[in-house]
């Protein structure tokens, strides 16, 4: 139906706008949130993460519109691009800049580790688009999909970025899952994980551990690394049903809070607006996280499903252990709330997500050959 | 193909999808269970976290004399405070600091020692009594001295320093215990009255801290006041104390090494004058005082920090006489009984001396009394027994305390045979009747109690209660049931003591006809004189090493018709009583009654005390 060749003013006016309004809104929320973290002033958080969203906002709209032939024939490429810059981040981590994560390019600092997240997801789209039916559920074409994940997962681990690590190690399990991998290896595998936690344990740094023993009991040791926890929760449960009232939240404007505007703001969120503002935050991502998979099932090429899919559950993976861990569910690993959390690497890299998102939708009833 | 796993796809998202859905419900169960099933619990800890009450200190109340001078009263001074809280490193800034206010490496360290003991919201005192130029440097130097602040602190300023010290006694931090009954006092710069009035009144002085409940953040910086209780200042107190009495008093006896004198007014127990020689500077102790001066005056063999008036014991030798000689009237001994005195005499085979050697010949009771004549008095014990004359003391309150409202008073002490027998295991031998009759032996007096004694012999035969702080209402006097004309009888002879001549004090009579005073003189012998001593003559006073010299005492009334003043003099080792005690007891007396007649009963003046915030 759609030739190959349409124009882009075409593609802009076919655009998801159901799901750039939701983005827009959810963005605009994270504004507000880092409005009040700022004790009410745009300074120091929201002004610059309005203007880090203008321009992750131009680069998503950009990205939906090329051509989706390209993008498959360049994810391999984006893949290897963001290896290499792991690669890179963890020979200037030997020299001796200590944990360095990221990468200054003058106006903005890029994390690799973030870049590899999408460059995951394309990868093995990509990769899963090229095989057969029959080949997806044979045990040796899994070989690649698990280096895959595992080559940058190892390498993030050595920043050492836990969180990330274990994120990327879920995203690439979930596509295989997706893409239809027999589901008696995920039981082995899930099997095995918890057989060698043990051993993972002494692979743990020593924060590592102590961020895991004191999510098993906060309570040991509330000034310390307990802190964090105790005084999330204690935010949280202040807010009650009704919350206090936007820029009212004393947890967090008492800077008893600590990081209100990243990876604790939905804790900040939660004590201004209660259990309601919490809900309602929580469906609308939800709702949005249930489109975009609808949004995959349309999709007619499997590059474009499984792109969609691999860009959601990053979506629902950050959402759910953003949220796990600061209601002391999870250990605090360092994970933000996606498009509200203050952070200019994960905003962009998450507006680039959607950008992808956006051209499988714009791109659903493209037929892409396995090879061009 | 891509349609042949269409469905497969679709089953493989609706799993993701109900697993997803299971995960959102875990937080959505668990957010309930915080913020609707333990909200409660939380928004307490909320208000824990962000509600500090801080506690402000009262001003304490002020001292005034009986006619509203200042005797104790409040000063400003500065003082810096570090907040370890507020400084990165409180090592560091201490180090900055001791440039300005030139600590020296021990006080660092004792500082140090002391942030690590409090919460580190909670300010240490880093110098107490800055001067204005390092309160200036401290003010231009903040920024390179994160933490420290000037503070301003109170002072307690002692208007007569240490001629009052006894009396008022002094403030400094509290101790421990102090801090366990009264959470208050945590504060810095919170003081206790740890002697004299300051202790014995502290309920009264201290005041109530006031309440400051204030919003803080994580760091404890307050944000903002939410409610604010001010506290409520102590009640001032005015004493009975004359204050130029009191500085009369203490600088005609500061000269001297140890000395015990008050001066009361014998109806309403009001102390006028109470001075324990040395005093000592009551505002060392305000900001704690180092070790080197504390054992300095432990260790001072005149003990400055033990109140002589009330806490000396001392043999109160021949003033005793005159409870003697009331016990014998009171026994129906006769007035006019005359016994001869030849100096001494004999007791089976113990030789008792008169302190004359030459003795007085015949003697009836008031010559006796005038002179002092020790024989006279062995003689009305042989003849009226122990149990009379200890009755009558104790009647007079030897041994008991007088219930002077000032800290740490002893009790006193009077022989019995009963106690002889428990305590010592030995029986009362008629020789003990006989030092006791002349006020050595087992006896030992305070000087406030030989003043009362000394009252209640010449005011009627009431019992006096003494008290340093003014009183509205005056109980019903307590008769100690003697007959009026015997103390009339003591009380005429007491008089001839001093102004007829022979009597042991007339060389320090008082020349003013309506000042004129009565009393009795006592040398105390601190140790037993030796046989050999005696012989050779070596007894005079100045010849002994200071320890062992007697001690010299007095006690006095005035004016002689119409009784209102008593004083008691202990001059510790001064020798004998009419060269030191009478003549001090004297000039006491004199200046007593020339400023008591020019006073004009007026109310204090209450001096208006700003709380300070």
């Amino acid at each position: 139906m759609y030739s190959e060749n349409i124009k882009i003013i075409e593609k802009l006016k076919n655009l998801n706008y159901f799901l750039i309004m939701m983005i827009f809104g959810l963005s605009l929320l994270g504004f507000s949130l880092l409005y009040s973290a700022g004790g009410g002033s745009f300074l120091p958080w929201a002004q610059p993460q309005i203007i880090r969203f203008f321009v992750g906002f131009t680069l998503m709209i950009f990205v939906a519109v090329i051509n989706i032939r390209f993008i498959l024939n360049y994810a391999y490429v984006f893949y290897g691009f963001s290896f290499v810059l792991l690669v890179a981040v963890e020979i200037f981590g030997m020299v001796g800049m200590g944990a360095q994560r990221w990468i200054d390019i003058g106006f903005i600092r890029i994390q690799p580790s973030e870049l590899m997240k999408i460059g995951l997801v394309l990868a093995l789209a990509c990769y899963y688009h090229r095989l057969g039916t029959e080949e997806v559920r044979s045990f040796k074409y899994l070989f690649v999909p698990l280096i895959l994940i595992f080559a940058p997962s190892i390498l993030v681990l050595k920043q050492p970025d836990l969180g990330t690590t274990l994120l990327l190690i879920m995203i690439g399990i979930s596509i295989i899952f997706a893409a239809g991998a027999k589901a008696r290896y995920f039981v082995i595998a899930g099997l095995t994980f918890l057989g060698s936690i043990p051993f993972a344990w002494n692979f743990l740094h020593e924060y590592q551990k102590s961020r895991v023993l004191t999510f098993l009991s906060p309570e040991s040791d509330p000034l310390g690394a307990g802190y964090h926890i105790m005084q999330s929760k204690i935010a949280l449960g202040s807010g009650g049903l009704t919350g206090k009232g936007f820029l009212k939240g004393t947890q967090s404007h008492l800077n008893f809070l600590p990081e209100k505007q990243t990876d604790f703001i939905f804790t900040m969120f939660c004590e201004e607006f209660g259990l309601i503002g919490a809900l309602a935050l929580i469906t609308v991502y939800m709702t949005l996280i249930f489109y975009c998979l609808i949004i995959a099932i349309r999709c007619r090429n499997r590059f474009g499903q499984l792109l969609v899919f691999g860009i959601t559950m990053t979506l629902f993976i950050y959402v759910f252990i953003n949220i796990a861990m600061v209601i002391g569910l999870v250990p605090v690993v360092g994970v933000p709330l996606p498009l509200v959390s203050y952070g200019g690497t994960s905003l962009i890299t998450l507006l680039l997500g959607f950008g992808l998102l956006l051209n499988a939708d714009v791109h659903q009833e493209f037929k892409l050959p396995r090879y061009d | 193909m891509q349609h042949t796993n269409k469905n497969d796809f679709l089953k493989r998202i609706a799993i993701i999808a109900l697993l997803q859905f299971v995960l959102i419900f875990i937080i959505v169960v668990r957010l309930y269970v915080l913020q609707v099933l333990h909200s409660e619990q939380y928004k307490t800890l909320s208000d824990d976290n962000r509600i500090r009450v801080r506690l402000t200190l009262p001003n304490r109340g002020h001292i005034y004399d009986r006619n509203g001078k200042p005797l104790a009263t409040n000063t400003i001074s500065y003082r810096a405070i570090l907040i370890p809280e507020d400084s990165p490193d409180p090592k560091k800034t201490l180090q900055e600091v001791s440039k300005l206010l030139n600590l020296s490496p021990e006080e660092i360290d004792k500082i140090l020692k002391q942030l690590k003991q409090k919460p580190r919201f909670l300010p240490t005192v880093v110098k107490n009594e800055l001067t204005w130029d390092q309160v200036s440097a401290i003010e231009i130097n903040m920024l390179e001295i994160p933490g420290l602040t000037v503070e301003e602190g109170r002072g307690r300023n002692y208007s007569l320093g240490r001629y009052t010290s006894h009396v008022l006694g002094y403030i400094s931090a509290p101790s421990d215990e102090d801090v366990k009954e009264d959470k208050s006092l945590m504060l810095p710069g919170a003081k206790v009255g740890k002697n004299g009035v300051e202790k014995f009144y502290e309920n009264t002085l201290k005041g109530k801290a006031g309440q400051k409940e204030v919003e803080v953040n994580a760091h404890g910086r307050i944000i903002r006041e939410l409610n604010y209780t001010p506290s409520i200042p102590g009640q001032d107190l005015q004493l009975t104390i004359q204050k130029e009495l009191q500085e009369y008093t203490a600088k005609l006896l500061e000269p001297y090494n140890s000395v015990g004198v008050v001066v009361i007014d014998i109806h309403s127990g009001e102390v006028l004058s109470l001075v324990s020689v040395p005093g000592y500077n009551p505002e060392l102790f305000f900001n704690g005082i180092d070790h080197k001066t504390w054992n300095a005056l432990m260790e001072n063999k005149y003990t400055p920090m033990t109140n002589k008036v009330i806490a000396g014991q001392y043999s109160p030798a021949s003033t005793m006489k005159g409870i003697v000689a009331l016990a014998a009237l009171e026994s129906n001994v006769s007035p006019q009984e005359s016994f001869y005195c030849p100096g001494f005499m004999m007791m089976g085979r113990h030789k008792f001396h008169c302190w004359k050697k030459g003795g007085h010949g015949n003697m009836n009771m008031k010559n006796a009394l005038m002179k002092s004549c020790d024989v006279y008095f062995y003689q009305i014990a042989k003849k009226i027994d122990e149990g009379p004359i200890i009755a009558m003391a104790r009647k007079f309150g030897v041994g008991s305390k007088t219930g002077i409202d000032v800290p740490y008073e002893q009790d006193g002490f009077i022989a019995s045979p009963e106690w002889k027998k428990r305590v010592r295991k030995l029986p009362w031998y008629p020789g003990d009747t006989i030092l006791t009759s002349i006020g050595q032996g087992y006896v030992l007096m305070t000087p406030i109690q030989l003043a009362v004694m000394m009252g209640q012999t010449v005011n009627g035969g009431y019992k006096i209660t003494p008290h340093v702080v003014k009183k509205e209402t005056t109980a019903e006097q307590e008769f100690l049931n003697v007959s009026k004309d015997h103390l009339k009888f003591i009380q005429n002879a007491l008089a001839d003591v001093v102004n007829s001549p022979g009597g042991t004090a007339y060389r320090s009579r008082i020349r003013e006809k309506k000042w004129r005073m009565g009393g009795k003189t006592g040398t105390a012998q601190v140790r037993r004189i030796t046989m050999s001593e005696r012989e050779t003559g070596v007894r005079k006073g100045d010849q002994l090493p200071w320890e062992l010299r007697n001690h010299s005492l007095f006690i006095g009334f005035a004016p002689i018709d119409k009784p209102r003043y008593a004083i008691a003099i202990v001059g510790a080792h001064e020798g004998f009583g009419s060269s030191f005690a009478a003549p001090m007891g004297k000039n006491i007396l004199e200046k007593t009654q020339e400023l008591m007649e020019k006073e004009d009963p007026k109310q204090p003046e209450k001096v208006k005390v700003q709380d300070h915030v």
